[in-house]
């Protein structure tokens, strides 16, 4: 039961991951760029979330009150990161379209210190603690397991944002000019494909999940703070990494993995070894997959 | 017209399609190009022919926007392929400069002291924060008054950066009327004898007001350097804005105008092309492959795709029905729901064909259609090559296969060494002594 128990947590806690995982997997996909600032990003989202939730006056508790003022939250908090990861894209990024690979990853980083900066301006040095907005009521009858409210409304957000980007991503001609830059640029531009704006579609795309995740992570964890952005950022990297970065399908399942294996081993273990397992790990599995779980080998192109 | 230079005659359709006019490509300090010269008449196949290394795939590539030529033009329909200047781009340019003006003067009036000033200072003081009151922090800090703040428990007398401290009081009172009192003193110095006094240096509390209240000594250059404030933070503040304005909207401008001729902008003209090395989406299938060129025929943004408006839906089946036809053409029906990456190799060149003439292309390039295939496949592509032309796409080819060049070409050009050394029919150019040359004698 006990055991049934750590695989909940984190199996919600890795929904979480792979949200985040989701917007690294992309940009990666499309223009080969690890994009060192998502997870400062989200800390950006996560700002605007605890300001809206004042300015907007969310409270705790108050039945569809409340539950629409979260999705209210999702949805704007979503629009800013997405539009914040375009501008950045556009004025930072796309001018170094053309330069080798290391001029836009060192540009990531600083923009990655600029939106730390930003959050630190935002709300200050100290951790600050979001409103409990979501109870944590259990769900479940049973006394041993506990699936609260809050795994509840993770769950509610993650799998359909999850199930509208697989089904945007194989469907939709966005999606299939998305495939197509991801594979060979210069070629789907020489048949007419608009490639800076597919390349701003995804960007949108990973924003505003990543936007999404601030909002689930702010009423989950009920603690932000201007760092969040680091440590976050790097274990859903690890998780694109892990499933293999550019494959959509395994940043979801890289998320799952490192929320078990978190959950797991501070239950286990000891909360203190969790990263060092965590990443053990991860250099296990890219010793014998190079490529991630469910990544596709690269070809080398000419 | 341009092309008043240019030796070729134009052919049997009137004007030229496609007119290279004196095209010099160079890679650092090696000329792969110069010079060259190339007109395309409408319904006509041209093929470029040479050495290997002569210029005709980086010929190719300047023509579809892959690399700028260093010098002359390429005109298709007698229009430049370039994103045309618009308002719009201009006011976009124009926005990104006013940004980076803001954060340049934010930067150069020293955000951190002037977030000191407008917030921090009023909090010490225990004011309740007003936006009027934020305001009138802010002008005080452009004016570069004098301002109040606590340490250890006194209040002290600072510039309006915070770097001087003037006095230090007990008594809040107290230190406000000696900032008065010293702020007077620094406007004094601002109005130089003979100029005439700046209005927004007379507030209120500026007028003297000196009873009961013992100054402290300040030094000379020190009030010279206060009653310098305002006047440097305010060149500070435009200079920066200035700045930053220039370089963002010169630095948007610049790389708009590298990003000006991309391939997409040629591609949506009615150029296409097929690459020596294929270059096909090998993960998807094979009408993915064509589809994917037809994208932007088909209407509605990412809501319509989603919610599958009947606009968009008709749009998707007509794009359906037009990547089939394509795919029927070169003869590849049947392979439509393949992986392309898994089509034997001439299959998977006929694939990239369909795709580059499903995009509506009226000129397509050919790099090498016929690279790697046997005697049988050649022919089949000459065939199919012909039935391009005359199903009125013009063909521009780069080939090896002089039995496929001599059969299907109404012109030949032949390069060397990045020049064009010789043009005409196929019979003329078989015969140019400087071809044969080039080639070692080697003509078929």
């Amino acid at each position: 039961m006990f055991f049934l128990q750590q695989c909940l947590i984190g199996l919600t806690n890795g929904a979480l991951v792979a949200l985040v995982a989701l917007g690294y997997t992309m940009v990666y996909g499309i223009i080969g760029l690890i994009n060192f600032a998502h997870g400062d990003l989200i800390m950006l989202g996560a700002c605007l979330a605890l300001t809206l939730v004042g300015a907007l006056g969310i409270a705790a508790g108050g039945g569809a009150a409340t539950w629409a003022g979260v999705a209210a939250l999702v949805l704007l908090c979503g629009l800013f990161c997405g539009g914040l990861n375009v501008a950045v894209d556009r004025i930072v990024y796309k001018p170094l379209r053309n330069a080798p690979k290391l001029a836009p990853l060192v540009s990531a980083i600083g923009v990655s210190f600029i939106f730390m900066n930003a959050g630190l301006f935002w709300l200050g040095p100290a951790d600050r603690s979001f409103p409990d907005l979501v109870p944590s009521t259990n769900l479940l009858a049973h006394d041993g397991l506990q699936f609260t409210l809050k795994d509840l409304l993770v769950v509610l957000v993650v799998v359909p944002l999850m199930v509208g980007l697989s089904l945007l991503v194989r469907t939709t001609r966005l999606g299939k000019a998305m495939r197509a830059v991801s594979q060979d640029p210069v070629a789907a531009a020489l048949v007419g494909v608009d490639v800076d704006r597919v390349i701003a579609a995804t960007f949108f795309i990973g924003g505003f999940l990543g936007g999404a995740a601030s909002v689930i992570y702010g009423l989950y964890i009920n603690t932000i703070g201007f760092q969040m952005g680091f440590q976050n950022g790097l274990y859903a990297f690890t998780a694109a990494v892990l499933g293999g970065i550019g494959s959509i399908p395994g940043a979801v399942l890289g998320g799952l993995v490192i929320g078990l294996v978190r959950a797991l081993s501070s239950a286990y273990v000891g909360e203190r070894w969790t990263g060092a397992i965590v990443f053990a790990i991860l250099i296990v599995i890219l010793v014998f997959r190079p490529e991630g779980l469910l990544g596709r080998r690269t070809r080398e192109k000419v | 017209m341009s092309d008043s230079r240019s030796p070729a005659v134009p052919g049997p359709s009137g004007s030229p399609l496609l007119d290279v006019d004196r095209i010099t490509v160079r890679f650092g300090g090696l000329v792969a190009v110069s010079d060259l010269d190339l007109d395309v008449p409408e319904g006509t196949i041209v093929s470029l022919i040479g050495p290997n290394g002569a210029g005709k795939t980086t010929a190719f590539n300047c023509v579809s926007g892959i690399y700028a030529p260093s010098g002359g033009s390429v005109r298709f329909r007698g229009k430049r392929l370039e994103r045309a200047l618009t308002p719009g781009t201009i006011l976009k340019a124009l926005a990104v400069g006013l940004l980076t003006g803001l954060l340049f003067a934010a930067a150069a009036v020293d955000v951190d002291r002037m977030w000191m000033a407008v917030v921090k200072r009023g909090m010490i003081t225990g004011e309740p924060f007003t936006l009027a009151g934020a305001v009138e922090r802010l002008r005080g800090y452009f004016r570069s008054e004098l301002a109040i703040d606590q340490m250890a428990g006194k209040w002290r007398v600072v510039s309006s950066d915070g770097a001087d401290v003037l006095a230090i009081k007990r008594d809040l009172a107290e230190a406000r009327l000696v900032r008065d009192a010293l702020q007077a003193k620094v406007t004094a110095r601002r109005i130089d004898p003979g100029t005439v006094p700046d209005p927004t240096d007379l507030g209120p509390s500026d007028e003297p007001q000196a009873a009961g209240v013992t100054l402290p000594p300040v030094k000379e250059e020190v009030l010279d350097r206060l009653a310098a404030g305002k006047s440097r933070i305010r060149f500070r503040g435009w200079s920066g804005l200035a700045l930053g304005l220039i370089l963002g909207t010169a630095g948007t401008l610049a790389v708009w105008q590298r990003g000006r001729r991309s391939p997409h902008v040629v591609a949506r003209a009615g150029i296409s092309r097929t690459f020596q090395n294929i270059r096909l989406f090998s993960n998807m299938s094979v009408l993915e492959n064509v589809l994917v060129g037809l994208d932007r025929t088909i209407p509605g943004g990412v809501l319509a795709m989603l919610l599958r408006t009947p606009a968009n839906v008709r749009g998707e089946a007509a794009a359906r029905k037009k990547a089939l036809e394509a795919l029927g053409f070169v003869g590849l029906a049947g392979d439509a729901n393949r992986i392309a990456g898994q089509l034997p190799y001439g299959d998977q060149r006929r694939l990239e064909i369909a795709r580059a003439l499903a995009t509506g292309a009226r000129l397509i390039l050919l790099d090498e259609p016929a690279a790697g295939m046997n005697p049988s496949e050649t022919a089949d592509l000459a065939s199919l090559i012909e039935r391009i032309r005359d199903s009125g796409v013009t063909v521009l080819l780069i080939e090896h296969h002089m039995n496929v060049v001599m059969r299907v070409s109404d012109r030949v050009a032949v390069l060397d060494h990045g020049t064009k050394i010789a043009e005409g029919t196929p019979a003329e150019v078989r015969r140019d002594e400087k071809v044969i040359e080039a080639y070692l004698g080697g003509g078929e």
